[in-house]
């Protein structure tokens, strides 16, 4: 039988105060109806012990043992939909986080985020690759040299935050490829970081080192962008935007002083100006949403306006989309801490991207890129899983061409 | 003037100001000041013994002023005039200084709670000695009522004050009365037909003599106070004389018919642009929708509608007018609005059409709605399973944090109705369930042994798998994820203030609670007055409630109106201004500053007057006034001044 501590042994909701106090509204969750709507939400509930409802009313109670021995929150991929319905208002996806932080403190962290630390603090990036390596994704754009090391300027307009997984990930170099591709098109004073470049941080807040961890990430980028006297920060990684706008200020404790965006926003309007001209060819595609842009940045109209703006382009959207979307498994380090069901997870988004007939699977993020790819690749879907940015180089016709 | 002679009595409120200021230290500062005659504290003032304390000091030491340090003077200012009246004295020497809202209420901190106690104290004290004796003008009202709306809260107002004698005006937004209750198929828990009882109190209303009916009409201006309100009422043509006897020819001949989503039903039938809404609607007239009429729309119809009608009723020349109306007090019972269950995309509503919500579902089962009482499912077959969602868009953050009252009870009732009606297997998920009325309880354990499965969880969403309906809940009673595929999900939606509320508010000067609601003036002590004095409250204009409630409320509210209207005259505020003939100039300033239209030039000899019944006390001309001839009663100059200095003497000493 468990045991339930009793108020006046010091037990309770009370054991918890100090966690859920440090959560921004996490002392919502006393407030928790056991309605049950984040386990049934939950994609990864099958393989927790106990039901996220449940692991909750453990919190409520103070049943510390209980929670550390389920050990739930290493099951979730922190795609927030639970939050985002939770009729209490509770930020559950963050407590789940916290309470990885909070296991971690106590009992160790498992061994793939202990891995993924020291790979961290050695490298600087979430592989272990040498810094310059993260140019490797130039080399087969045919650039020679001097153009190469023009995408490398000492003073620009704007940066372009490349992020790990683009730099360091062949099966999406594309996505650097074509942001860098467009935006030396539209003739944007603009650079990338190259080996210079840190990780924003997140892998080790996803893998319970507290915000925190990120601190010395969040000097040093920060001061990389300030160097290079740029007015805007662009990222094609939804997370890196989330750690940007909503941890960095916390741990700086003040603004970034610089404006970051995500480039759906950034394209919506310089796609429109009129110096690109689209292949036309009917194509039909479905978009789905990245949890950490659409759920958790808010940011959902402007990938649509960007595909409305495409000749020929015919969006059919899920039956679950915006801040309602469904994740791809690929969130809050899942990957590493349990690969098969992150791929059931893509595999579920994969099923409903094809029900709707549409020919691309498109997306804005360059995590849910490989999970949806390899979950269409199992499933032996009949889907062109891309970046958006992909999408777009490839409809942008040559100039010169005809018009 | 002699010296004043003044009685300062210090509030405990039991701990409520006990348990932070120290009133004997207060009462014993009070005693030193000038021309405080007695000083004393007690555990309540507001008490019988408490009050006889106040009077037997006035009597035995002639005391001409009181001061009372206690609560704020919104309960008991009014109780305590009336001491200092009985014993003797105008009521208006009387001065409160508030030591518990402003003082104990607000910090734990007993010494400084005292300190600013003291000062209040001080202030009040001093004030005192400046006010001055008003009597109150009494004006006569208006002996008629105004009720806002025709569903069941409006008939019950209505039918009561007309019954009452006197003369009421029902204004009703769309062409008929009956509101959401003549939609209804049954009512719980007694499950008796809602049109068969409430149809015959809609033909009374159309009967009763002292009631005019106005509908497809709405309020948009109101001036005057309590006991002389002018209303103005827009009424929206109806395009159809008051000649027409209901016969449905135009409705028949209309080319429109059966293109038009008809409202009554929500969506599952169809009408014209003629029409009649429901067979038994009051008045029993057609009606010819704007929005829809080819006619009215483009100007070219070949009109059958005209043809058609043998009393040549049928008029495309009515035009939108205005009426005034004279009223003394007003009835706002503008009901609520269903929740719409799109916003809640994750339930797959006007996605997958077996997905309804309850008002539907209502016209489903009911014998006259649009399938003659039979639930089937879109495709037409009668469901195997149906699901019935508690709590869309109630209790929920994401929507309304409030509970709506009525679903628990109603979802019952859809199970029950579902199972006679369909023999399918029902599942109810539900968060809580509220059974909290009389005979509630027994009809939930009632439709419990019905078989209907009651699963304790929210269902996160729905999708559709192989021609079902697929959900997705926790049954957190096993603490197990399910999925359950059903052929028709009932959303059980919640109540939302009425679409026009907000207008309303604006129209009426009449405030809202945080979740939208007309607000009352006290929750618990005056629930069916609003804030502004002569306008009331009934039904789901001010909360979610049921009908046994909506209708206890309207008959109250028509029982407060009756008295008011009976007694028949209205004291005027006391703190409206007046002015002084001897100083004013006649510049006219004050003319231009007043909202409310209550000052007025007298030409002959070049002086402003004032109309009391229209001053609300703003204070306005009384500032501006360059001559100083306004003088706003219990704000003068004076006592303000004199509340303010004694309030800063303290201050300048440190």
């Amino acid at each position: 039988m468990t045991t339930v501590n009793k108020p006046e042994e010091g037990g309770s909701g009370y054991i918890f105060a100090e966690l859920l106090a440090a959560v921004p509204d996490g002392e919502k969750l006393r407030t928790c109806i056991q309605c049950g709507s984040c386990s049934a939400t939950c994609q990864s509930a099958g393989k927790m012990p106990v039901t996220p409802r449940k692991q909750w009313r453990y919190l409520q109670l103070g049943m510390e043992p209980d929670i550390l021995e389920a050990q739930n929150f290493w099951q979730c991929a922190t795609c927030a939909l639970c939050e985002k319905r939770c009729p209490r208002g509770i930020p559950l996806s963050k407590l789940m986080t916290k309470l990885r932080e909070y296991y971690t403190d106590r009992r160790g962290a498992p061994p793939a985020m202990a891995q993924l630390q020291s790979t961290l603090e050695k490298s600087r990036n979430i592989t272990g690759d040498a810094a310059a390596n993260r140019l490797l994704w130039t080399d087969n754009l045919g650039l020679d040299d001097q153009q190469k090391s023009a995408l490398l300027k000492e003073q620009a307009e704007v940066i372009y935050f490349t992020g790990c997984v683009s730099s360091l990930f062949p099966q999406v170099y594309k996505i650097p490829q074509s942001l860098t591709a467009i935006l030396q098109k539209a003739g944007v004073d603009f650079t990338v970081l190259g080996g210079e470049e840190w990780c924003c941080g997140y892998p080790l807040y996803g893998g319970g080192q507290g915000e925190e961890a990120l601190a010395e990430y969040a000097r040093y980028n920060l001061e990389l962008f300030k160097s290079k006297g740029a007015k805007t920060v662009l990222v094609s990684c939804p997370t890196c935007l989330y750690v940007f706008k909503k941890i960095y200020p916390k741990l700086t404790g003040e603004d970034l002083g610089i404006k970051v965006q995500h480039y759906s926003e950034y394209l919506t309007d310089l796609l429109k100006t009129g110096q690109f001209s689209f292949d036309t060819t009917e194509t039909v595609v479905t978009y789905h949403d990245p949890c950490d842009l659409g759920r958790k940045s808010h940011i959902t109209e402007e990938p649509r306006e960007i595909l409305k703006n495409l000749p020929g382009v015919k969006l059919v959207e899920m039956r679950f989309t915006r801040e309602e979307s469904k994740c791809c498994g690929g969130g809050g380090n899942l990957e590493m801490l349990n690969a098969e069901l992150s791929g059931e997870i893509a595999q579920n988004r994969v099923a409903e991207a094809n029900d709707t007939g549409a020919q691309y699977l498109l997306t804005t993020c360059q995590q849910c890129k490989r999970t949806l790819q390899g979950g269409a690749r199992r499933a032996r879907a009949r889907l062109k899983v891309y970046d958006l940015l992909e999408f777009i180089a490839e409809r942008i016709k040559p100039a010169g061409g005809e018009a | 003037m002699n010296e004043p002679r003044i009685g300062v009595y210090v509030c405990h409120c039991g701990s409520n100001i006990g348990g932070v200021v120290d009133c004997k230290d207060v009462a014993e500062y009070a005693a030193k000041l000038p021309n405080v005659v007695v000083s004393r504290d007690y555990s309540y003032m507001c008490s019988d013994p408490g009050q006889m304390l106040i009077k037997d000091d006035v009597k035995n030491l002639n005391l001409d002023r009181i001061v009372v340090a206690s609560c704020s003077p919104r309960m008991h200012e009014p109780t305590f005039r009336t001491v200092v009246e009985e014993a003797g004295l105008n009521p208006y020497f009387m001065q409160m200084a508030n030591i518990r809202e402003h003082v104990s209420w607000v910090t734990n901190d007993t010494k400084k709670a005292t300190e600013k106690a003291r000062d209040l104290v001080r202030a009040a004290a001093r004030r005192v000695i400046y006010q001055e004796a008003i009597i109150p003008q009494e004006i006569g009202i208006t002996k008629a009522a105004l009720v806002i709306g025709g569903g069941v809260a409006g008939i019950e107002a209505s039918l009561s004050i007309a019954k009452a004698g006197y003369k009421t005006y029902l204004v009703e937004k769309s062409p008929t009365i009956g509101g959401v209750m003549a939609q209804l198929d049954k009512t719980f828990p007694t499950l008796d037909c809602s049109a068969c009882i409430l149809t015959p109190k809609m033909v009374d209303v159309a009967r009763e003599p002292n009631i005019e009916l106005i509908t497809n009409a709405e309020v948009v201006g109101l001036e005057g106070a309590v006991g002389n309100y002018t209303v103005t009422v827009k009424k929206t043509p109806r395009y159809v004389s008051a000649d027409c006897s209901g016969c449905g020819d135009c409705v028949s001949a209309c080319i429109m018919k059966g293109r038009i989503n008809n409202e009554f039903d929500y969506g599952l039938a169809k009408r014209g642009a003629a029409y009649i809404p429901f067979p038994q609607a009051v008045p029993l007239k057609a009606v010819i929708d704007q929005k829809t009429c080819l006619m009215l729309k483009n100007g070219k119809c070949t009109q059958a509608c005209v043809t058609a009608c043998e009393r040549k009723c049928i008029d495309f020349t009515q035009e939108a007018e205005e009426v005034k109306l004279e009223v003394g007090a007003i009835i706002v019972a503008t009901g609520f609005k269903p929740f719409d269950a799109k916003r809640v995309s994750k339930y797959g509503y006007g996605l997958y059409p077996d997905v309804i919500d309850a008002m539907q579902f209502e016209r489903l089962t009911n014998a006259s709605g649009p399938t003659g009482g039979k639930v089937k499912t879109s495709k037409g077959e009668v469901p195997k399973k149906v699901a019935i969602l508690h709590c869309v868009g109630s209790r929920d953050e994401n929507t309304n944090k409030y509970c709506s009252r009525v679903c628990c009870m109603y979802s019952l009732k859809h199970a029950h109705l579902a199972r006679e009606k369909t023999g399918a297997e029902v599942y109810n998920f539900y968060m809580d369930m509220r059974a909290f009325g009389k005979g509630y309880e027994e009809f939930y354990n009632r439709i419990q042994g019905e078989g209907v499965t009651f699963i304790r969880g929210k269902v996160a969403e729905i999708t559709e798998k192989d021609g079902q309906l697929v959900l997705k809940a926790e049954d957190t009673l096993l603490g197990k994820n399910m999925e359950l595929g059903v052929d028709m999900v009932v959303l059980s939606v919640g109540l939302e203030p009425s679409t026009d509320a907000d207008k309303l508010s604006e129209v009426l000067h009449i405030n809202r609670t945080q979740d939208g609601f007309f607000m009352e003036a006290h929750p618990k002590l005056n629930p069916l007055e609003s804030p502004t004095a002569g306008i009331y409250l009934a039904g789901c204009a001010q909360g979610p409630k049921d009908i046994p409630d909506t209708v206890s409320q309207s008959r109250g509210c028509a029982g407060e109106v009756i008295k008011f209207l009976n007694i028949g005259k209205v004291k005027l505020e006391t703190t409206i201004v007046i002015t002084n003939p001897d100083l004013c100039k006649g510049c006219r300033l004050c003319e231009k500053l007043c909202p409310y239209g209550a000052l007025e030039f007298c030409h002959d000899q070049k002086i402003m007057e004032v109309e009391s019944a229209k001053c609300k006390g703003c204070g306005t001309c009384a500032a501006a006034c360059p001559a100083g001839a306004i003088k706003q009663q219990q704000f003068s100059a004076d006592q303000v001044f004199a509340e303010i200095e004694a309030l800063l003497e303290e201050v300048a000493a440190v």
